[in-house]
């Protein structure tokens, strides 16, 4: 087991065949996966801004190497190892040498990703629900961590607490969030 | 919590160690039910980013139709010209959709083919993009380098400026309301608030001698310098603001982003970022002080402010305060004007600023000792507080921001009602009476908190008011006009109102004290409970924003 840096950024790029996919093929796949890929990049990049970026940069960089897609084989991992590629080159250009999980890793994320992502719709609709029953003070830190884009820290300082307890909240409100949605998945009967 | 479960926080709110990664790591290679627990965790947390980011550009939308029907109203009305910059801004800061991130990227690569589909069409639409481009260039070499692009109530003393006016080289003394400036080469939109003496050097320096100056610069390569008389601050793309106070000092405080500040004319400087602040004074070293948001209009709240103002709602509010001042059961009616203050009340410290119309004062707290002291004893069986009040989003070292408090603490039936910070309270109000002694170490003192957070009011003006009735035994909060919460009262108890300090209260010597952080304009005081109809009524008469 070995963590992925950029020193082994020539690895990295995911190995290809030389099986021809149309731009139609392409956008119908990528469509379907933007979603998971963006929550992937996601996790990855620390500011949230820099994601949509990065699925930009993700989407030009698969479209160029669209000949190395071997379509018999999944087509998220294989954007999975591109948006890696990208993330490590974005985090080398700001002078940064982060750690990022190796391909064993992401080809096991990808897969988990692409089994939830049937369900997304299913589960956004019921995050929606679930959102509108948090009290105030976690929607408010909640609103100031995914649209602020503000890290713990900050949001300490701007409602008066320790970056300790904004930390703990946000894990109890995700925790509360994950509840709600498989409560109400299981009523639907689109619990796995 | 698990090891497992802590590592996963910690890596989702972006807080996450390079050994914490590698522990991370481990935990994933151990078992796939832990890749599946990430990936949900994942998923989730992409899912709430992306229900914010339909939040925000609902919002977003919605204030575009509100500008929109500002601007149509701009377009007959020349007193107020807060024009393009916001709503520019707004359109070009809307975070790019999914759909539109893959358009922009398809096309890069594969978008040739098309061109040898109509090459006489392709040949026109050139010459007539050339001839825009021409047009564009032409248009913009004309603009000026500095432009004064909207004004709020604005007046001036001796040199008179209108919108659309080039600004380099003019110095400009403004004794009320606010005017906003594009610094075309930075991108940068300034507004500067009265009253405030300054004056545009070139096209990316601006000298301000006195007077309150919020800055928003886009282009941070071009950066955007501003010089006072303490200080020399260098702006490199960010959120800022600069409080210049005439003989006495300088303030610079940074929204976000990065900025430059030295002593002026020393040459050295030192790098302030987000949520701090700088105080520059001639006689000593420059000093870390509080943070103040509030403190500063940003451009974004000129135009609700200016179409209040346009609206005549500064004639509004003064006929609805001067009619409560008739009222019979008014205690006292402060207005911070210097004109109808009552002889018992005594400024300590706090600032004059400008208040929430142009040409109107309101006190800003300050330094920590800054209050208002209220020398009288009235006890009362009902009362009315309403404030008009600016919160700053940071809400003091102690989590306490005053409103209103009696001195000391321990004398039957004397009241406190504060702001309180903290992740229990998150910006609630708080209204405590004091009981009786019941024995030693216990009395009957009662509180009560308002449901909704002050956090969303931060950094705008804001209507407080509370009412307390000993005979129906209830409290109530109300905030901007509305109703919040009541809470009953365990029994008929006289409030005693003073004295009393208003924007502070110190527990004991030797702890923070409780100073209100923001500025306020006008209190008053009832002897009667208003009802929830005169105190929305109160509201929508004096609210600056339309």
């Amino acid at each position: 087991m070995a963590l992925s840096t950029l020193s082994d950024l020539d690895q990295s790029l995911p190995d290809a065949s030389a099986l021809t996919v149309s731009s139609s093929d392409f956008a119908r796949e990528w469509t379907k996966s933007q979603h998971g890929v963006l929550a992937f990049i996601g996790s990855l990049a620390v500011d949230f801004d820099d994601a949509e970026d990065l699925l930009q940069e993700t989407a030009a960089q698969a479209f160029a190497q669209i000949e190395r897609y071997d379509p018999s084989r999944p087509f998220l991992p294989w954007v999975f190892g591109i948006a890696r590629y990208v993330v490590l080159e974005h985090y080398r250009k700001r002078g940064r040498d982060r750690h990022v999980f190796d391909q064993q890793i992401i080809g096991q994320l990808a897969q988990a990703i692409e089994d939830i992502s049937d369900r997304n719709d299913a589960i956004y609709k019921a995050l929606s629900h679930c959102r509108e029953e948090l009290p105030s003070r976690s929607k408010y830190i909640c609103r100031l961590r995914y649209d602020g884009n503000l890290p713990p820290q900050e949001i300490a300082a701007r409602v008066g607490a320790s970056s300790g307890m904004v930390r703990a909240l946000l894990h109890r409100v995700r925790e509360q969030l994950r509840r709600c949605i498989e409560h109400k998945l299981q009523a639907e009967g689109l619990a796995r | 919590m698990s090891d497992f479960t802590r590592l996963v926080s910690a890596w989702l709110d972006g807080d996450i160690s390079d050994v914490e990664i590698e522990q991370l790591h481990g935990h994933l290679h151990q078992s796939e039910a832990n890749v599946r627990r990430f990936a949900e965790q994942i998923n989730l947390n992409y899912l709430l980013r992306k229900a914010h980011a339909v939040d925000s550009s609902r919002s977003l939308a919605d204030a575009m139709q509100v500008q929109a029907a500002g601007c149509a109203g701009a377009a007959v009305s020349a007193s107020s010209g807060v024009v393009g910059a916001t709503t520019k801004s707004a359109i070009d800061d809307r975070p790019a959709g999914l759909v539109e991130v893959v358009a922009a990227a398809t096309p890069l690569r594969r978008g040739g083919w098309l061109a040898r589909r109509a090459v006489g069409r392709v040949v026109a639409c050139a010459v007539g993009v050339a001839l825009v481009l021409a047009g564009v260039f032409a248009w913009k070499l004309s603009r000026p380098a500095v432009e004064l692009i909207g004004v709020v109530g604005a007046q001036f003393v001796g040199t008179d400026a209108k919108p659309g006016s080039d600004l380099v080289g003019k110095t400009l003394e403004l004794s009320q309301g606010f005017v906003e400036l594009l610094f075309r080469q930075s991108d940068a939109t300034l507004v500067i608030e009265a009253p405030a003496q300054f004056r545009v050097e070139d096209a990316g320096t601006l000298r301000v001698d006195s007077g309150r100056v919020t800055a928003h610069v886009r282009d941070g390569k071009q950066g955007l310098r501003v010089l006072t008389p303490e200080a020399d601050v260098f702006d490199l793309g960010t959120r800022f603001a600069v409080d210049v106070t005439r003989g006495r000092r300088s303030e610079v405080h940074v929204f976000e982003g990065k900025v430059e500040a030295g002593v002026a004319r020393s040459g050295s400087r030192q790098l302030l970022t987000s949520n701090e602040a700088l105080r520059f004074e001639a006689s000593s070293q420059p000093a870390a002080c509080d943070f103040r948001m509030a403190s500063f209009v940003q451009p974004e709240e000129l135009r609700p402010l200016a179409a209040g103002f346009d609206e005549g709602q500064h004639r509004r509010a003064r006929r609805a305060f001067d009619d409560l001042t008739r009222d019979p059961a008014i205690l006292a009616a402060i207005d911070f004007e210097g004109k109808v203050e009552p002889e018992f009340i005594e400024i300590n410290g706090a600032q004059p600023a400008q208040g929430r119309f142009p040409g109107q004062t309101a006190l800003d707290f300050v330094d920590v000792d800054d209050r208002v002291h209220m020398n009288w004893t009235p006890t009362v069986e009902r009362f009315t507080l309403m404030t008009w009040v600016r919160l700053n989003s940071e809400l003091g070292a102690s989590n306490y921001s005053s409103v209103y408090h009696t001195d000391g603490w321990g004398t039957p039936g004397q009241v406190h009602w504060m702001v309180k910070g903290g992740i229990g309270f998150m910006g609630r109000m708080r209204f405590a009476i004091h009981g009786e002694a019941v024995e030693v170490g216990k009395s009957e003192t009662f509180w009560a908190v308002s449901d909704r957070t002050l956090l969303d009011n931060l950094n705008r003006w804001t209507h407080l008011a509370l009412t307390f009735d000993s005979e129906k035994r209830q409290v109530a909060f109300y905030v901007d006009g509305r109703f919040d919460t009541s809470t009953e009262l365990p029994k008929s108890m006289s409030a005693v109102l003073g004295p009393a300090e208003i924007g502070n209260w110190s527990p004991q010597p030797r702890l923070p004290r409780r100073r209100l952080c923001g500025r306020m304009d006008e209190l008053l005081i009832l002897s009667r409970a208003l009802s929830e109809a005169e105190i929305h009524g109160y509201y929508r008469a004096s609210t600056p924003y339309r």
